[in-house]
């Protein structure tokens, strides 16, 4: 798509968790397939976005790539490096270059931990700075994301649900990453505070050249922070697109759902949109065919018995869909 | 409808005031709340966190948790004061002539008791129904509120149910004595954009059927704009701005309802722009200073603003805002 190298790519990622026994000791346990044969790649400078409804798998995408749950197969290529292959210890330097923003900024802080320490912690294990300028760099991180240095002594408990947020991707910047992970950074967040900490991730991105994946349930949030988008739906990619281009012609009948049910005001929508009828199915247990087939308006005989793959609608928007076959792709 | 039925409003909230004392001071959470709620309307109580909406909604089934105390005011359902009521009185009213739909289904559900005994204790205690009948009717209600196979459902426990689902049990609840007035907390901060949709459409459809009128405090300016008739905005515990939805939407004219809107996340519009985000962060409501309470946040304060807080004061047709200078906000 552009001639910007590829920071990450991920190919036919797969992340399975055991579920439930199925009964009786030998008969085994069923299986959670939380990532299904995910594949993506983000070129520098880019932001990839990830949405999808809860339990579609997103976070476990994240996860899977920071490796902070390993993957039952595939590749995650880091700059051309498997990370999936590497052992802890191979590992760790590698961590610098790859950090993660928390959706919920109380949890994901250290409440015994002064927010300089918190922000600094990262630099002193890599060994980034020394002691004498650990404060320097700290303040300088500090300002970067809105603080006053003043309040490096503080405890989470006395900053709001923003100004938290703030530390938490000073935290994950400290370390000079190529890549960020966005994990829903915004969801905990009021609407205000929402925008200003959007504003901010865009403000960063643009000044040090970030690789991001923007993970979030919120379609509006995700069009406004990334250049490509793809949807998940039960472990897998259903759509993926650039950002305006999914926005305005969604190919996947789930994409053009997820779009129907955002809230729009009703003298502008005077048309009633036919809702989607029913909720996500079990991951433990997915319907045959294609996943959505059990929700999805246009079903047909064909959906309930083979999975559609994910194919070029046209260039760079590819879905996973029959009907998309059957228009643009006679086969 | 006559005239005459239109002008008997089944809420009018005057005035209501609610304090709580704490330790470090009264912590003003309702300020001068006046709004008023006619049959089949919906009326949006919107504002961020710690607004004061859910304190009001709780103080309409005066369900004010202490150290809260309402200290002033009225609140007449169906032309009687509330506020007067004995306790054992107000036990009567309540799940009857008005009911309440809260934000998280799984917590105000009973996790020990079947759904069908819980829809039915109200019908029995209040309705005075026998078992038979009632079961009968909460059947009904279940199907009504588009739960399948509603006479199985019945025997099944909270946890046994999807969150979508269990939103809907909680709104057969709420209805299942034919209330006047339904207070909805939130009712869809907890789900899934297409389940959000889904609970959404119910309610509209529900209220057409029943005639019941309903308070939605909510944060989702999106959620107002689809279904609310008329909106109050709060904030810091204050009544800023009430008008009817679309007024408000295209014309508002206090500061912190158009930085509210101008902050929310678009599916159209320039996503190239920052954000009109609203700079810094909600006062504390204890002791807070004399004037207006947006004042620090203000791109339109003046020197008056800083003395003295402004009243509601009519801006156009059945449309008021508390500030000083909203003549210099365009329409």
């Amino acid at each position: 798509m552009t001639t910007q190298p590829e920071v990450l790519s991920v190919h036919n990622l797969r992340t399975h968790f055991p579920g439930p026994a199925l009964g009786l000791p030998w008969q085994g346990r069923t299986t959670v397939r939380a990532v299904d044969d995910v594949s993506f790649s983000i070129s520098h400078g880019h932001t990839m976005g990830l949405v999808g409804e809860s339990g579609c798998g997103k976070s476990t995408v994240a996860r899977s790539i920071l490796q902070l749950v390993r993957p039952t197969s595939g590749q995650v290529l880091f700059e051309g490096i498997d990370l999936c292959k590497l052992k802890p210890k191979a590992l760790a330097p590698l961590r610098k270059q790859m950090q993660i923003i928390f959706q919920d900024p109380y949890a994901s802080l250290d409440p015994r931990a002064t927010i300089g320490f918190t922000i600094g912690e990262g630099l002193l294990i890599h060994k980034l700075v020394n002691e004498r300028d650990l404060r320097q760099r700290v303040a300088d991180l500090m300002l970067m994301v809105g603080l006053n240095p003043a309040f490096e002594n503080r405890y989470p408990h006395e900053f709001s649900g923003g100004q938290r947020q703030r530390v938490g991707i000073a935290r994950a910047l400290a370390t000079n990453p190529k890549f960020i992970i966005g994990d829903e950074p915004i969801s905990a967040l009021d609407v205000s505070i929402q925008a200003q900490i959007i504003n901010l991730l865009r403000d960063l991105r643009a000044r040090l050249n970030l690789t991001m994946l923007f993970i979030s349930h919120d379609l509006r949030a995700v069009r406004y922070l990334s250049d490509e988008v793809a949807v998940m739906y039960l472990g897998k990619i259903v759509e993926c697109a650039p950002t305006d281009l999914l926005f305005k012609q969604p190919a996947h009948p789930y994409t053009q759902a997820l779009l129907n049910s955002v809230p729009k005001p009703r003298w502008v929508d005077g048309r009633q949109i036919a809702e989607i009828k029913g909720e996500v199915p079990s991951p433990l247990n997915p319907p045959s065919g294609c996943y959505f087939s059990t929700r999805c308006p246009h079903v047909m005989p064909r959906c309930k018995q083979e999975q559609p793959a994910l194919v070029e609608v046209q260039a760079g928007h590819k879905a996973a869909c029959f009907l998309l076959n059957d228009v643009s792709h006679p086969i | 409808m006559s005239l005459e039925q239109q002008q008997r409003d089944v809420l009018q909230v005057k005035r209501l005031q609610v304090q709580f004392k704490t330790r470090d001071g009264i912590v003003y959470a309702v300020q001068d709340l006046s709004f008023h709620v006619a049959p089949g309307e919906i009326v949006g109580l919107v504002g961020e966190s710690g607004c004061g909406k859910s304190t009001a909604a709780l103080a309409l089934m005066r369900l004010v948790p202490k150290p809260g105390r309402i200290v002033g005011g009225s609140v007449l359902l169906n032309d009687r004061d509330i506020l007067e009521l004995s306790e054992s009185e107000m036990r009567s009213l309540r799940g009857h002539e008005v009911a309440m739909v809260f934000q998280d289904a799984l917590t105000a559900l009973d996790p020990r008791m079947t759904v069908g005994r819980q829809i039915m204790e109200p019908l029995r205690i209040h309705l005075k129904l026998s078992p038979k009948a009632a079961r009968e009717r909460a059947a009904d209600l279940l199907a009504q509120v588009g739960i399948p196979s509603p006479a199985t459902r019945l025997n099944q426990y909270p946890h046994e149910f999807s969150g979508g689902m269990r939103q809907r049990v909680m709104i057969a609840l709420a209805l299942s004595c034919g209330p006047s007035l339904l207070i909805a907390d939130e009712p869809t901060t907890a789900l899934d954009v297409t389940t959000q949709n889904q609970i959404l459409n119910l309610l509209v459809k529900l209220k057409d059927e029943t005639g019941a009128a309903i308070v939605l405090i909510t944060h989702d300016v999106g959620v107002v704009s689809k279904v609310c008739d008329r909106v109050v905005v709060m904030y810091a515990g204050r009544e800023v701005e009430i008008g009817g939805t679309r007024d408000i939407f295209t014309a508002a004219r206090h500061p912190y309802s158009r930085g509210l809107l101008e902050s929310t996340l678009m599916l159209d519009g320039d996503r190239e722009r920052p954000l009109e985000a609203i700079p810094g962060l909600p006062p504390e409501l204890i002791d807070l200073p004399p004037g207006c309470v947006f004042y620090p946040r203000c791109k339109y304060r003046s020197d008056q603003c800083k003395t003295a807080s402004p009243p509601l004061e009519p801006v156009a047709n059945v449309h008021e805002a508390a500030c000083w200078n909203w003549r210099s906000l365009n329409a």
